[in-house]
């Protein structure tokens, strides 16, 4: 699903964020992403989302290389990765329901066509109750989840989160880490970014090790 | 690292295209069957929502097309509308910059309408010298009505002249205690088509007659040779000087001349003021939508990550623009109607006192509609130069 081909990302005032990465994550798979502050998680996830380029190398995706995506086609490639974040990227002034429908604004749905879908994806977070909630007037835990609804929406067969527990203690950590483990089990693929050592040993997927920008582990045993 | 993925095989069989895998499709479609929201499969027969994901919409492709328009551009307005005085402080920025070529517009078709009243009838008035008489003078006319290049000449007794002068002007009271009628005997004269109209006419036509082919040249190669020569107003004023009767000759029609050069650089100004404050306009919405994109960054960035169009990322604001562009116009548009209202009485007793039916006009259905346009047009502009910036810098790097 995702292809990394000796992938390198160099940022012109920092020198090499990922130096020659490769790793293929399969479709379906669910895999953690784990390496020190600085490592260059966020910069490789960045790069499958397209929000950057890679300096050299070969990166695809669902069998697309995204060297060859030209301008007009990011979007829809970004249409079929959806992303969570550590700091969950949600638009204060919006309520809950709007934040969550935005990528299927995105991809042109009608206001009024949105309504069915956007309440399923927060049916699966479980925050149906809070549709109508500012994101400033919920926990932290529920901000997450209400990120992960708007990465599911548009059902994105990729999901990439970076650092999504950052901010959460072990049982909101657990919680959405569960929420992970039935996309996982519907077929999505997922690569997580985390610190969260103990709950990777827990679950028992694939980990990829990051060490200065160079994949060093790639196991669920580090 | 390929031998890893061999050992992750199991992971394929919940794929979602494969749906033909032994144990994950019974599984699968009962988990998504519980959760309807999240399928990410394409074409999984079995899911309800999943079909609709790729709904025959084709055929109303610009139905939805208009519907997201409309939709945009009222909660566009919407939102301008929630912050009432800083849209408010925006768009009489923005029609005052508009009023003014507009304004400069409807002064300058107003002077035109008076000049071209005047162009009709460009006539002279030859004054006699004091001494001659009326019997004199209306020899005289009938003398120079003959000649090809004046249409009529009609005498103005010296009674007559004092008759308008006492209803014209403010002296009637004065000009009682005269004993004496102080006027002269006067011939009105019109010269007869065509003459050399002032102004641009004027330059045209001389330049014409001095360039081109000599006249014989002229008259063999077109099929109706004129009649005579273009009368040149100034040689007949000074030909008539020359009578040993005449005093003076006024040409009304000088003055329209100078008037009509004065139009021509009014035009200039217009234009060369349209220019400027069209510019105004744009840098007033392009730094408006500017705040605006900064305001909403957080928006943007979010729409570009879940895989909005630029096109579509440019939308909300040149829909700003748009309606900056518009209101500002119909703020013009209102400046200019209420200064009309406001002149209407004051210009009628001004023209009341030269004899002139003169209608102050406003700005035309034409001419309101290009303001309009224009206006709009400006704003949406505007918002894409603010706009466009921004947008790029979202492309990765
Ligand atoms: N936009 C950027 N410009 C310059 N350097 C960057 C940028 N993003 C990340 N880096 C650098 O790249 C390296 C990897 O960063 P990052 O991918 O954020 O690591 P992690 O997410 O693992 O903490 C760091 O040294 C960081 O300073
Ligand atoms: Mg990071």
């Amino acid at each position: 699903m995702i292809r990394f081909e000796h992938v390198t990302k160099r940022y012109a005032e920092r020198g090499d964020a990922l130096r020659d990465v490769s790793f293929t994550l399969e479709p379906g798979e669910m895999a953690f992403l784990t390496g020190h502050s600085g490592a260059g998680k966020s910069t490789l996830l960045r790069l499958i989302g397209l929000l950057e380029r890679p300096t050299r190398g070969r990166l695809s995706v669902a069998g697309q290389d995204l060297g060859a995506l030209g301008r007009r086609q990011i979007p829809l490639h970004r249409r079929r990765v959806g992303m969570i974040f550590q700091d969950h990227r949600l638009l204060p002034d919006r309520n809950v329901f709007d934040n969550v429908s935005l990528p299927l604004l995105a991809a042109g749905m009608h206001p009024r066509e949105l309504g069915k879908r956007v309440r399923a994806a927060l049916d699966q977070v479980g925050l149906l109750r809070l549709e109508h909630a500012l994101p400033t007037s919920l926990s932290s835990g529920e901000q997450q989840r209400v990120g992960i609804a708007r990465a599911v929406v548009a059902r994105p067969p990729v999901i990439l989160a970076d650092e999504p527990t950052g901010n959460l203690d072990p049982a909101l950590s657990r919680e959405i880490f569960h929420l992970f483990e039935r996309f996982h089990q519907v077929g999505v693929s997922l690569l997580i970014a985390t610190h969260d050592l103990e709950l990777i040993a827990t679950q028992g997927h694939r980990t990829l090790r990051l060490h200065q920008g160079r994949l060093v582990a790639d196991s669920g045993n580090w | 690292m390929a031998g890893r993925s061999n050992t992750r095989r199991p992971a394929l069989r919940r794929q979602p295209s494969s749906p033909s895998g032994p144990k994950a499709g019974p599984k699968a479609s009962q988990k998504s069957g519980r959760q309807p929201g999240h399928n990410p499969a394409r074409g999984r027969p079995q899911s309800r929502v999943g079909t609709r994901r790729e709904p025959p919409w084709l055929g109303r492709l610009p139905g939805r097309w208009l519907g997201n328009h409309l939709q945009a551009g009222a909660d566009t307005l919407r939102r301008l509308l929630r912050a009432p005085l800083s849209t408010g402080l925006t768009v009489a920025a923005i029609a005052i910059a508009l009023a003014l070529p507009a304004a400069l517009r409807v002064v300058l078709t107003n002077l035109e309408q008076i000049s071209a009243n005047w162009d009709q009838d460009a006539a002279m008035t030859l004054f006699l010298r004091p001494g001659v008489d009326e019997q004199r003078g209306a020899e005289l006319a009938t003398q120079l009505q003959a000649r090809a290049d004046l249409d009529t000449a009609i005498l103005i007794s010296r009674q007559q002249a004092l008759a308008e002068f006492r209803a014209y002007s403010d002296f009637g009271a004065a000009l009682d205690h005269l004993t004496d009628n102080p006027l002269p005997v006067s011939l009105l004269l019109y010269p007869a088509a065509p003459y050399l109209v002032p102004g641009q006419a004027l330059g045209q036509e001389s330049e014409q007659a001095a360039n081109t082919a000599p006249p014989a040249t002229r008259d063999l190669s077109s099929d109706q040779p004129p009649v005579h020569a273009p009368v040149d107003l100034e040689r007949l004023a000074s030909e008539l000087e020359a009578l040993p009767e005449a005093d003076f000759v006024r040409v009304d029609a000088l003055w329209l001349q100078r008037f009509a050069a004065i139009l021509a650089l009014l035009r200039n100004a217009a234009l060369l003021l349209a220019a400027v404050l069209g510019l105004a306009v744009l840098l007033v919405v392009g730094n408006t939508i500017r705040l605006e994109i900064e305001h909403r960054r957080a928006e943007v960035e979010i729409m570009s990550l879940v895989g909005a169009t630029p096109a579509l990322i440019r939308r909300p604001f040149l829909y700003i623009g748009a309606w900056y562009g518009l209101l500002g116009g119909l703020g013009a548009w209102l400046l200019i109607a209420a200064s009309v209202l406001l002149l209407h009485a004051p210009v009628e007793r001004l023209t009341g006192l030269y004899d002139t039916r003169f209608d102050l006009h406003g700005l035309g259905l034409a001419e309101s509609l290009i303001l309009l346009a224009a206006a709009t047009g400006l704003g949406i502009v505007g918002g894409w130069i603010a706009v466009g910036r921004h947008v790029r810098q979202l492309e990765p790097r």
